[in-house]
């Protein structure tokens, strides 16, 4: 296979998953949200007895199911492309990845799923108290779901609770509650799912908002607007909190993503955040002044928000390149090398293998083990840059910067306006003047669209941030894909495109049609 | 871990507060809401 071809495959797969977990987090920050919004409506109806409250209920519930069956299929895709796309990695580190996995399939999808049958077609076949029960377990199964599955990717940030076997060249689990409460796996679950609470509660209101504008259904769009306005306004000044424990862990893990994030090249103690700017070309960008056209700083605060003290020093993407002996960083050149010292150990392990060397075996058993002095030293010093061993040349570590430093901007922006946005509306609907202000109303219409890009930019940050590593610094996007020919992932990209755009489409077309139809008339009596 | 487990525990208190406040929010907004909306322009057709 030609060297270019091999790229192909690498740059394909990750187009294809990068497509899938795009359009899979169309449908998924909607369900975390809608499911609790949809709880909390309910629970006014078991108390009060309300029959508006079982119509509005149900209309969102509506909206709830639409959502949720779309998402289903394409999350099911991604978990396949693991195995398709990614088998080295899967081989790598499946005994890890799996786990999380697993439970999320058997435990949270299942409980998911058999309740969300109850919650739609169980109105007046059970009792209020299991029908509301069934619409909680929804919501809440839903969000384990998504526990599972970021503890997952968590790890795959900060690789905590795992030893690698030089027998099986696997990576395997040590300690199961070191993946599911390391720091990083807790703050992301948080920080994401309350972004899902944000952008149901901004769906809410927004739909809301187009009811107001056609003047009717308007107790039920106050409603819904007062709940999701109070919902979303506690979600997003909790995100801005959970977003801060992220940036700390990004800075103390991954550091180039930090200062990609915010193109920041030479390290400084007291680093300024640049609250907006506009960057220069790539190749116009070698060092702190000459990266933008015009930036806005913020003297001291990317110390103070990475490591919550004003003083500290924050590396630039030329210390972690270069390496900067005064701040103990080693250059990116020395930590290649020393990956691939301990890629080569595997190789004399293989060897040793065939020829039958027992003594060689356990030699190079024992720089794995971390239970000896050699071998903590071993690990310490070479095979923590085990997959830096695979990459070319240095500049492979950093990551598309300002794809990274705008969308970080757009998701924080988007954060700060959503709080505003969620403190009117409920300013405004309690002083009963808010449909009076129809331009209002049109603005939270349009928030819609403004979630979803602010919640992809939040991802985008994540994960384009953490290039090129699939797990960071042990296994680089190039060694992690499956040795298939790029034609094919080619053609099945542009075949899921079709398929998932179709599906977005069918989506948002039953949606707005629902939408349209609105909820329940009330019966007459 | 101590700490991941009770932001854990944070996660459910959170939105058991989040529902608390919702619900207090628009009982009281019910309450003060006129049977019809004096100023508001439109009808409300269903209700």
């Amino acid at each position: 296979m030609e060297v270019n071809d091999f790229m192909s495959v690498v740059d394909w797969s990750r187009a294809q998953f990068a497509m899938t977990a795009i359009y899979h987090w169309l449908f998924v920050p909607l369900t975390l949200g809608l499911g609790f919004i949809i709880a909390f409506m309910e629970t006014i109806y078991y108390k009060t007895g309300d029959e508006f409250w079982k119509r509005t209920t149900k209309f969102w519930m509506r909206l709830f199911g639409i959502n949720f069956a779309i998402g289903v299929a394409t999350g099911i895709i991604l978990e396949f492309e693991f195995g398709t796309n990614w088998s080295n990695y899967s081989h790598f580190v499946g005994d890890i990845f799996g786990a999380p996995l697993a439970i999320e399939g058997i435990m949270a999808f299942f409980m998911e799923s058999t309740f969300i049958a109850i919650m739609f077609f169980g109105w007046n076949k059970v009792s209020k108290g299991f029908h509301l029960a069934a619409t909680w377990l929804t919501a809440i199964g839903a969000n384990l779901s998504a526990l599972w599955i970021l503890v997952a990717n968590a790890w795959m940030q900060y690789p905590a609770g795992t030893a690698f076997s030089v027998e099986t060249a696997r990576n395997e689990m040590t300690s199961f509650w070191d993946v599911l409460l390391s720091p990083v796996a807790i703050d992301k679950f948080l920080h994401t799912t309350t972004s899902g609470y944000v952008l149901a509660s901004v769906f809410v209101v927004g739909v809301s908002a187009w009811f107001l504008l056609r003047r009717r259904d308007r107790r039920m769009a106050r409603c819904s607007m007062v709940i999701a306005s109070v919902f979303g306004l506690v979600s997003a000044v909790f995100l801005a909190f959970t977003g801060d424990s992220s940036g700390v862990d990004i800075a103390r893990t991954q550091p180039m993503k930090l200062a990609a994030m915010e193109a920041h090249y030479d390290g400084e103690h007291g680093a300024p955040l640049v609250a907006f700017g506009i960057l220069r070309p790539e190749a116009g960008r070698t060092n702190n002044d000459d990266a933008f056209y015009w930036k806005i700083q913020i003297p001291k605060l990317l110390s103070v928000m990475s490591f919550h003290d004003a003083d500290a020093f924050v590396p630039g993407i030329n210390d972690l390149l270069d390496g900067n002996p005064e701040q103990g960083i080693l250059s990116t050149r020395e930590k290649i090398d020393r990956g691939r010292v301990a890629i080569g150990e595997l190789a004399v392990y293989r060897d040793a293998k065939q020829r039958g060397d027992t003594a060689a075996m356990q030699a190079v058993i024992g720089k794995f083990d971390a239970s000896t002095a050699e071998g903590r030293t071993f690990l310490d010093e070479y095979y923590r840059y085990f997959g830096y061993g695979y990459l070319s040349s240095p500049g492979q570590t950093v990551p598309d910067v300002p794809l990274v430093f705008y969308s970080f901007r757009v998701m924080v922006g988007a954060g700060i306006y959503f709080i505003a946005l969620f403190a009117v509306l409920l300013v405004l609907l309690y002083r009963r003047t808010i449909e009076h202000r129809r331009w209002l109303l049109w603005v939270t219409l349009w928030s819609i669209p403004l979630a979803y890009i602010a919640s992809q930019a939040g991802w985008i940050v994540a994960e384009v941030g953490r290039q090129p590593w699939v797990v960071q610094n042990l296994l680089p996007t190039v060694a992690a894909v499956s040795r298939i020919d790029a034609g094919s992932v080619m053609v099945t990209f542009f075949i899921f495109v079709a398929l998932f755009t179709t599906l977005l489409i069918a989506e948002v077309m039953i949606m707005t049609r629902q939408i349209r139809i609105g909820p329940d008339k009330p019966e007459k009596k | 871990m101590t700490k991941q487990i009770l932001m854990l525990i944070g996660w459910a208190v959170l939105i058991y507060v989040t529902y608390r406040l919702s619900v207090w929010a628009v009982r009281r907004y019910e309450r003060s809401e006129p049977a019809e909306d004096p100023g508001a322009p439109g009808s409300e057709p269903g209700a």
